[in-house]
């Protein structure tokens, strides 16, 4: 059936964000990564921006960067989320409460945890300190060297603790509604808590954690604030580069800044898009066997 | 059961042990390696807070504006598209719900600092109601999914029930549907303010440090070397949401009672 006027009409309202905003917006990124509608600037190579990049080392550093920084911390979010969520519930009701503790970094902002990494995990930090006097490293030096690292390991750190918790509450919501009587019926048949984990728990799981990935990858693939917090040294993340080109840098560079954006745009809409059609055909063939 | 007392203490130490370091760091302007307790306490940054109050409380209150007002902007233009989505079946329904989430999905700043130059031009940057319009374009999904699933969850018999009665449009929107939706407003309206409230980039692109925020306050503190300063700062901006979501907890019970004893 064909929308009729009225609901046309109703929709109407989401055009203010998402057509004279998201849409306009990243029409005009694209345009001005080209070179065009740009302060009224020519270029004589509209594809200026973009032949500097792929010609550059430094590009393919920093996304090969980010793309190891957003997998492993999506990765490493999504299992610890799991594996505590799994526990909670598994707690007896009294003292399921204390699960609460879990949502303190969903009201931290990004850069507050960025800050905290700082303070836990710099070679002066308190990690450093409490290890020290435990005997484990004898000086500043001796503590590893996290922070500004080459592998963004202070940002990955940041990313579990800021979005863990975001894991948690979506795979709680699908663990309350599943079945207890399978639980108990698998452990009265002799299964132990790993193997019903693996066999009964986790294939519930497995959409909403594939849901959880998509949002948390994307996500860190173009993040800002923590890596800007945290400082990291050059390349850095994409995310940083386009921040030099778009302030940093002469006006008549800001392109190259656009370019960088529709890269990180191309590639999180692909990634969706592919990933999201690989899990319904698995789904599918799953079904028919 | 020891398994599990280990859980739960890993579990606490995990999530408050960062609280428990800005609070101690807030208490004491010298920490210095390789010091586990630091070996002077004092209210250094405290007063410093104090002194500086009025500048704070500005920054804050200017957040909550922007962040309240996304949240109330969210509202308006999402809650007819969910009822669509939750009650009209046509072509392309599916498509258009998947599409109009990408804002949320898709990374912010590629496509807000293309925003940025229209925002110039139209003259809405470094004013309050472009940065309104940005923060709304980055969660007004959260709001639209919310609103949908509420209006799925009671059922167009309500609506049908009060237009039968002879309410119009509007009369069964706030009388009926907006009391019914209220969960589903909170629960949205809380993600949707704390992505404003929290956020620094889009606030610092937009706003152009003319909209006065905290996120925008606490930001040079945070690369600086008062780590006391800072981390009391940090403490701060916690405070606020949660003190928000006490008041809408109390606001609730107290408003579910007075409903319940009048039927």
């Amino acid at each position: 059936m064909k929308p009729g006027y009225k609901t046309i009409l109703k929709l109407s309202p989401l055009a203010i964000p998402f057509i004279f905003i998201f849409m306009s917006g990243i029409v005009l990124t694209a345009f001005q990564s080209f070179g065009i509608m740009f302060f009224g600037y020519n270029y004589e190579d509209n594809l200026f921006a973009y032949k500097s990049l792929f010609t550059e080392a430094w590009f393919y550093h920093s996304f090969a960067l980010t793309l190891f920084v957003a997998i492993s911390s999506s990765l490493l979010s999504v299992i610890c989320g799991v594996l505590i969520s799994y526990n909670i519930w598994r707690l007896p009701d009294s003292l399921k409460r204390f699960g609460i503790v879990a949502k303190i970094p969903l009201i931290l902002p990004h850069i507050a945890v960025g800050f905290i990494v700082i303070l836990l995990f710099s070679r002066s930090g308190v990690f450093s300190s409490a290890s020290t006097a435990l005997g484990l490293t004898s000086g500043i030096e001796d503590f590893p060297g996290i922070l500004y690292s080459r592998y963004g390991l202070d940002i990955i750190l940041a990313n579990i603790y800021k979005e863990t918790p975001f894991v948690i509450v979506m795979v709680y919501a699908v663990l309350v509604k599943t079945d207890n009587r399978l639980i108990q019926t698998a452990s009265m048949l002799g299964a132990s808590p790993v193997r019903i984990f693996y066999r009964i728990i986790l294939p519930a799981l497995v959409p909403i954690i594939n849901t959880a990935f998509i949002i948390i990858f994307v996500y860190n693939f173009g993040s800002f604030e923590i890596p800007y917090v945290l400082g990291s040294s050059k390349p850095g993340l994409l995310s940083m580069r386009v921040y030099d080109y778009f302030f940093m840098k002469d006006l008549s560079l800001r392109p190259v800044a656009m370019a960088i954006l529709m890269v990180i745009f191309v590639f999180s809409m692909s990634f969706v898009y592919i990933y999201s059609r690989v899990i319904s055909k698995i789904d599918i063939r799953d079904r028919k066997l | 059961m020891i398994a599990k007392r280990f859980f739960i203490t890993m579990l606490l130490l995990f999530f408050t042990l960062p609280l428990v370091v800005l609070l101690v760091y807030s208490l004491a302007p010298v920490w210095n390696y390789p010091d586990i307790i630091p070996r002077k306490f004092s209210s250094g940054s405290y007063d410093y807070i104090f002194s500086q109050r009025n500048g704070i409380l500005l920054s804050i209150g200017s957040s909550f504006s922007y962040a309240m007002a996304t949240v109330i902007f969210t509202v308006i233009i999402t809650i007819l598209p969910a009822q669509v989505f939750a009650r009209k079946k046509f072509r392309g329904r599916v498509l258009i719900e998947t599409v109009v989430i990408a804002p949320a999905l898709l990374p912010a700043m590629s496509y807000a600092m293309g925003a940025h130059y229209i925002f110039l031009r139209t003259g809405l940057s470094d004013s309050f109601i472009g940065l309104v319009l940005i923060l709304s374009t980055v969660s007004y999904p959260y709001m639209l999914r919310a609103l949908t699933a509420g209006f799925i969850a009671y059922g167009e018999e309500y609506t049908l029930c009060s237009k039968n009665l002879g309410a119009g449009f509007f009369t069964t929107l706030f009388q009926v549907e907006l009391p019914l939706l209220l969960p589903s407003i909170i629960s949205g309206g809380t993600i949707v303010f704390l992505v404003s409230f929290s956020e620094y980039f889009l606030v610092f692109l937009i706003g152009g440090g003319v909209v006065p925020s905290y996120s925008g306050y606490l930001f040079p503190f945070l690369n600086s070397s008062e780590l006391s300063i800072a981390s009391l700062l940090t403490l701060i901006f916690m405070i606020v949401p949660f003190l928000l979501f006490m008041m809408i907890e109390m606001f609730l019970s107290v408003y579910y009672k007075k409903r319940f004893i009048q039927i």
